[in-house]
């Protein structure tokens, strides 16, 4: 009789199939657990790089403060340095001005004259850097006392009108009888009319520039507005940023660095007031702005 | 007779143009460099009034200004403070050390003779 293997080797067969794919069911677990094990890793690693990527950002971002606050410091210091010969040299041409250094001729204080304009206008831009400077890096101290608007305003005002004849522009003011008393810093307040009345100066050839200054329940709401070129829409939402200068600069005839709006709207918040702008092309443009009578109220 | 003023101030320039200033309207001055030639000085010039800057060399400002304040000698004699560093609590400093005024650089002249004016002629006051 024959022995046939028959279904003993077919078991055997299948036990060895079974086996191989067993082990490499074992192989692949063993793939996949040490692939795992791989990414884990990974992770772990991409974690590590995050945490130390995280740390480089906030070292970057405090050397980025760090930087401002230098720059600040050093814009500071720099206007600083820059007003105290100025003021020396200011002060030499106004001694032969006034003949306190010996005779000039008239066309010699002519040129003399065409000095002091320059250095003043040096003189303003680099109270304008420092002041600037202070606002943003938030070092500027307001010394807060009770303060009668209207006469300060009516101060401001008077000064201009050597210009105004000058130029043959009417200043119209509306100011109240009274004393109106808000609880402010001074020298800010005169700023920030002298810049707006400035600006109405400088962008108007014909018409009129109007002051107001008027009593409200809350606060104390003031205006400058012009007969001048106005301002257009799409130019209006940039005017309290700094460096911002529109239309055709050759029109202008003194020239200035365009920090003054930004400087007046800093002045203002620090008050917790409001400051906003109407403006139409070759008509007019009108400054506004509330200060609240007392900023603790 | 006119008045006296001694102006103490480490730059040359600025003693130059505010002492010509002072004579044109009308005082006579003297000047010191530093810390040191101040005392020296008003010692021998008897002022009728100081200008003193801070930042002196040998002797600083605010020494000198007490130790002025400190002699009976010399306490009468107006002190105004002159000088560029302008924190808040330097003024505060000033005043501690007896000084009369405090008045800050740069120089503005109408500021400063208003001063001087108030300081020689308290009279004149409002
Ligand atoms: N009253 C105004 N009429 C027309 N345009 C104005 C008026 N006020 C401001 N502007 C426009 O807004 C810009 C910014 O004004 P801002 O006062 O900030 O700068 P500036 O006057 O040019 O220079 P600075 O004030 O620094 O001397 C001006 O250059 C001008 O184009
Ligand atoms: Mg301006």
């Amino acid at each position: 009789m024959e022995i046939k293997d028959g279904p003993g080797e077919d078991l055997v067969k299948e036990i060895e199939s079974l086996k191989s794919k067993c082990e490499k069911a074992q192989a692949e677990l063993k793939a996949t657990k040490e692939e795992l094990e791989v990414q884990a890793w990974g992770l772990n690693k991409t974690n590590e790089a995050i945490k130390v990527l995280y740390k480089e950002l906030e070292n970057k971002n405090r050397e980025l403060k760090k930087l401002d606050d230098m720059k600040n410091e050093f814009i500071n210091t720099v206007s600083h340095e820059l007003r105290t010969p100025l003021t020396t040299i200011r002060e030499v041409i106004a001694q032969f001005l006034e003949g306190i250094l010996g005779e000039t001729t008239s066309e010699q204080k002519e040129f003399l004259r065409i000095c002091l304009e320059d250095v003043d206008r040096l003189k303003r831009l680099i109270d304008d850097l420092l002041d600037t400077s202070k606002l943003e890096s938030g070092k500027f101290s307001l010394v807060m006392e009770w303060v009668d608007i209207a006469g300060l305003a009516k101060g401001v005002i008077d000064s201009f009108s050597p210009r105004a004849r000058v130029r043959n522009l009417e200043i119209k003011k509306d100011l109240p009888g009274i004393k109106l008393m808000a609880y402010a810093d001074r020298d800010t307040i005169v700023r920030v009319f002298t810049n707006l009345i400035a600006n109405a100066f400088k962008f108007t050839d014909t018409g009129h520039i109007e002051i107001s200054v008027a009593d409200k329940p809350e606060y104390i709401e003031c205006f400058v507005s012009d007969t001048g070129k106005g301002i257009s829409e799409e130019d209006l939402p940039k005017v309290f940023t700094k460096f911002q200068q529109f239309g055709r600069r050759e029109d202008v005839k003194e020239k200035g660095t365009g920090l003054g709006l930004s400087i007046v709207k800093n002045i203002i918040d620090l008050h917790k007031g409001k400051i906003w702008v109407e403006s139409k092309l070759n008509t007019g443009t009108k400054f506004t702005f509330i200060l609240p009578k007392s900023s603790q109220g | 007779m006119a008045k006296k003023i001694l102006i103490v101030d480490d730059e040359v320039n600025i003693t130059k143009v505010l002492a010509s200033r002072l004579n044109a309207s009308g005082y006579d001055s003297a000047v010191a460099y530093d810390g040191q030639e101040a005392l020296d000085k008003v010692e021998a010039e008897k002022p009728d009034l100081i200008i003193l800057d801070l930042m002196l060399p040998k002797i600083e400002g605010y020494r000198v200004c007490r130790l002025l304040k400190f002699d009976k000698k010399y306490q009468h004699i107006p002190i105004i403070i002159f000088t560029a560093r302008a924190q808040p609590y330097e003024k505060t400093m000033a005043e501690s050390v007896g000084a009369d005024a405090y008045i800050t650089k740069p120089f503005e002249p109408d500021i400063l003779l208003k001063k001087i004016d108030e300081l020689l002629y308290p009279k004149h006051e409002g």
